[in-house]
């Protein structure tokens, strides 16, 4: 039997004035633990039948049975106000070497891709058949990273087609924009910089995904009201977009003149490419919390402003159509061929930032097992064996 | 008959398999077709698995309580839809954060209330699962949670509602999701549990879900089966002991209240033993609907040691005490042994035989350090080696190799547990006409009739008492074996609880109200008194026509109890 509970009780004084008169007074300081913390009477009852106290018991107690003798313990022992949960690490994903790795490795495939277009005499067809497969491997690396990772997430049809597009359109899309150009894919420094940056930020990223689903968790078990939530996630994500970016940010930096010694870089392409990897990191925010759908919409929309892009930009080679490549071509004419990313990608990021924020305030998006749990395989689901 | 036996998969199983009894039930009704409907708390609770347990089973269906909400992303469509689904879901909690020491002994006035408010809004949840889905979606979205919280912050909700955290209410309307899972089930169609023609609940709380809710669309008799309290043992080692305490009122509240409304829309409770009757009766069960049906056991391979002991003459040169069981805490094996101490000294010739059929191992080596310490090693004389008068044997050692043997080592069966349900090693020693000491605990008197000796527990010295006066006297030992096999052959056979069952069946099935498409598989598909709305005598004074019949007897046929009513039958079939 597990020992009875010898806290002190606070009805202690009145146990020496009352004496042998109160008997319930010493079944309460026997069983003190249980009834502080039980939630009914009908709790305290079966507390007391699991230990050994029947009906008989009971009745040396002057009641009927075991539930009035409860009821009677619940109503005289005070209830203890709840411990506060201890909101520790024990439910987010545990980071190993091993993950760290994993993490790393698009970036290094994206670093050996660029080394390997580079030192094969930088041929332009070998060095975009080297892109493609770069841009394939890199996204096959990062969703294996992003599986187990803290970025893990329920993902919808059509979301990896999505990235598969913007990655392609970023390295080759400004040479595609200028008809002739110069080098594209993996040769032009800044495409390739964003590329290897975008790469190795996915590390960071997870991080900060980590970050901020701890952080939110300790907002959870502080807050008295989900308004008081609210109010207190939305600057942590505002955070955590915003030490993302800097990351990136950083990452460019170094990425850039590396590729392109002494060379004067293109705030606009390269803001493009940061804001393409912002995009892409709100949106699988967006989805670790429940919301893939919506991360589909922004990355989708983003890939449809440059498709539409792309298309006026061919279609103003055909003379009675020219009208309406005008506007793309003047923003290319002002703002260099990677104004187009840039737009894109500035106003989706935008737009999911913006939902990110109201939809991310709300509790439900920060359950327990959003992250951990393990989805039930379709062939446990509601399975029936009929003979 | 097309049965449905409705269960749940538990996470641990403590001791063997405690829905044996379906598994015979399934193997005894060979005329009848059995369902199983499963809901299932644990990944290798797979369908297959139930189908490996029961051979017999026509089909199973399982659904699973775990892990995300099936069709979490697809929220229910349109505004009318959601502001239905938060008017049931608002009624819900309510009635589940409201003060739980408010009586609720079926007598007062707002303990009723709460519960027809709880089954209108269960089932109006269900009927919005049925007709629309999207439920686990809606119950974890956050107009749920908002929900929550104001019902949380209401004024006549528990004080200590009022301080939940976020946390707190999302865990709540997480698990609240879990346990109202059954309700999307797609179990409520013609070819499933609208086509069977009982359900039958192997335990209470949340198996009977499906059933209520088959009861409510399709007027399906339920019967509850409950061979443990169901609610009681949430209380004790539900998987919610490490959840914060303001879940656990909650989740309490649901399983209370589930509880109760399940009791009052089954047809017929069936509780294994008294003990469980009277929690049945505590959470509002009529009287007049619970009918005990012992669980039984099954005694083929005690039998031939029962036999023996009845044919045999007395052995007067056996004073060897035995017991048998799972070595627990809960079985006090120490006052057995403090018991055993003033036995040896009255009687020095006693043996003690502690037969442990598993059970945990640092209890039994306590046990055994104990058991050196107060007997050491003793022989009769200075030449042959001493042994201790108490042994720890296992069944399945070549000493005892199996059950039977065990009960036959000894002349004295002896219990000595402070905490019992159902002693299903009473029964066995009673199968092997044995006579027993058994402590005052769970069902034993009810068991043990008047054929053993019942002592209270925690008393090593009127257990000792009991004990030494039994072993002095053979015969009388003799004379409470037979009659212990006598009456556990009477009552506590397993062909005595299918039987038992068949005959439930039969009786619920014949009081069912025929449903016109099913009619041709079920017995008493059209019984005599589904076409009598009323009396055939025309009131006094009452005229002729259509006004003849009482006004609730010219609804539609097949309309469902009312929630609410005083009585758990629809009023129709009380006639």
């Amino acid at each position: 039997m597990t020992e009875p509970c010898a806290v002190p009780d606070p009805a202690e004084p009145s146990a020496r004035r009352r004496g042998p008169a109160d008997p319930v007074l010493v079944l309460i300081r026997r069983h003190y633990e249980l009834c502080a913390t039980a939630v009914d009477p009908l709790e305290i009852a079966a507390g007391l039948e699991a230990h050994g106290v029947t009906d008989r018991t009971a009745a040396s107690y002057r009641h009927r049975d075991v539930f009035s003798l409860a009821e009677e313990l619940y109503a005289r022992v005070p209830h203890e106000s709840p411990a506060e949960v201890q909101s520790g690490e024990s439910g987010a994903v545990k980071v190993t070497a091993r993950q760290v790795g994993v993490h790393l490795l698009p970036g290094v495939i994206c670093a050996m891709a660029i080394a390997a277009a580079h030192t094969l005499d930088a041929h332009p067809a070998r060095a975009a058949v080297i892109g493609g497969g770069a841009v394939l491997l890199v996204i096959a690396a990062a969703r294996a990273a992003l599986r187990r990772g803290p970025l893990r997430a329920a993902t919808t049809r059509g979301t990896a087609w999505w990235i598969c597009w913007l990655l392609a359109f970023a390295l080759y899309g400004p040479r595609l924009l200028m008809a002739q150009g110069g080098p594209g894919g993996l040769l032009d420094p800044a495409a390739a910089a964003g590329f290897l940056a975008r790469a190795l930020a996915l590390l960071p990223a997870a991080w900060c995904a980590r970050r901020f689903a701890l952080r939110a968790r300790a907002v959870l078990a502080d807050s008295h009201g989900l308004t008081e939530f609210a109010a207190g996630v939305r600057p942590l994500l505002l955070a955590t977009l915003g030490l993302f970016t800097v990351a990136l940010s950083t990452l460019l930096a170094v990425a850039y003149p590396v590729l392109a010694p002494g060379a004067r870089p293109d705030l606009v392409a390269l803001g493009g490419s940061v804001m393409l990897g912002v995009l892409l990191f709100t949106a699988q925010l967006l989805a670790v919390h429940g919301f893939p759908a919506a991360a589909a919409a922004g990355t989708g929309g983003a890939c449809a402003v440059e498709a539409v892009a792309l298309a006026a930009e061919l279609l103003r080679h055909v003379p009675a159509l020219r009208p309406l490549g005008a506007p793309s071509h003047a923003l290319i004419a002002a703002g260099g061929p990677g104004s187009v990313q840039a737009v894109a990608c500035t106003a989706a990021a935008l737009a999911l930032t913006g939902y990110a924020m109201s939809v991310l305030g709300r509790a439900c998006a920060h359950g327990s097992d959003r992250a951990t749990a393990i989805a039930v395989p379709p062939a446990l689901a509601d399975r029936a064996v009929v003979r | 008959m097309r049965i449905a036996l409705l269960t749940e998969g538990a996470k641990r199983r403590p001791k063997g398999d405690p829905l044996a009894w379906c598994d015979r039930l399934v193997r005894g009704l060979t005329d009848q077709e059995f369902e199983v409907y499963a809901l299932c708390r644990d990944p290798q609770d797979t369908a297959e698995r139930w189908a490996g347990r029961y051979p017999g089973v026509r089909a199973v269906y399982t659904r699973p309580l775990w892990g995300p909400a099936p069709g979490e992303h697809t929220p229910l469509r349109g505004r009318p839809l959601r502001r239905r689904f938060l008017g049931c879901y608002r009624e819900l909690v309510a009635t589940l954060t409201a003060r739980p020491d408010t009586p609720e002994t079926p007598a007062a006035p707002g303990s009723a209330d709460l519960a027809d408010r709880f089954a209108n809004s269960l089932y109006g949840l269900a009927e919005l699962a049925r007709e629309h889905g999207g439920l686990p979606g809606a119950l974890r979205s956050e107009p749920a949670v908002q929900a929550l919280e104001a019902a949380c912050r209401a004024p006549g909700a528990a004080p200590l509602l009022g301080g939940a955290t976020v946390h707190d209410l999302l865990t709540a309307s997480e698990s609240l999701e879990r346990a109202l899972r059954p309700l999307s089930a797609p179990w409520y169609g013609e070819t499933t549990l609208g086509g069977v023609d009982l359900c039958h609940a192997t335990s209470g709380g949340p198996a009977t879900l499906p059933g209520l809710l088959a009861a409510h669309f399709c007027g399906t008799p339920l019967l509850v089966t409950e061979y443990g309290v169901r609610l009681r043992e949430h209380y004790l080692d539900g998987p919610d002991g490490q959840l914060p305490v303001r879940v656990r009122v909650l989740l309490a509240a649901l399983h209370r209240r589930l509880a109760t409304e399940s009791y009052r829309a089954a047809a017929l409770l069936t509780p294994g033993n008294g003990h469980i009757r009277r929690w049945q009766e505590r959470c509002g069960a009529p009287r007049t609907k619970i009918r005990t049906v012992h669980p039984g056991i099954d005694a083929g391979q005690l039998a031939a040691v029962g036999e023996a002991a009845e044919s045999g003459a007395p052995d007067a040169d056996d004073p060897t005490l035995v017991w048998v069981g799972r070595v627990e805490p809960a079985k006090d094996l120490v006052a057995l042994l403090h018991a055993f101490a003033r036995i040896h000294t009255a009687v020095p010739r006693a043996r003690l035989r502690i037969i442990s059929g598993g059970g945990r191992a640092d209890y039994l080596a306590q046990c055994r350090v104990l058991a050196a310490q107060l007997f050491p090693d003793e022989a009769a004389d200075s030449r042959t080696p001493g042994e201790s008068p108490v042994t720890f044997e296992e069944i399945g050692s070549p000493y005892v190799p199996t059950l039977a043997d065990a009960y036959a080592a000894g002349g004295l069966v002896v219990l000595s547990s402070v905490v019992e349900g159902f002693p299903a090693t009473l029964v066995e020693a009673m199968f092997c006409a044995r006579a027993t000491v058994s402590t005052d605990v769970g069902a034993v008197r009810e068991v043990i009739g008047g054929t053993g000796l019942v002592v209270p527990p925690r008393n090593p010295t009127a257990l000792a008492e009991a004990c030494t006066e039994l072993l002095h006297d053979p015969h009388r030992r003799a004379r409470l074996g037979a009659a212990a096999r006598a009456r556990a052959l009477e009552l506590f056979t397993a062909e005595q609880n299918v039987a038992a069952f068949r005959e439930i069946y039969l009786d619920l099935v014949a009081h069912r109200r025929p449903a016109a498409t099913r009619t041709a598989s079920a017995p008493f598909a059209l019984p005599a008194e589904a076409h009598l709305p009323g009396s055939w005598r025309p009131a006094p004074g009452a005229h002729h026509g259509a006004s003849r019949a009482p006004a609730w007897a010219r609804e539609a046929p097949r309309q469902p109890a009312v929630v609410g009513a005083p009585a758990g039958l629809p009023l129709g079939e009380n006639a």
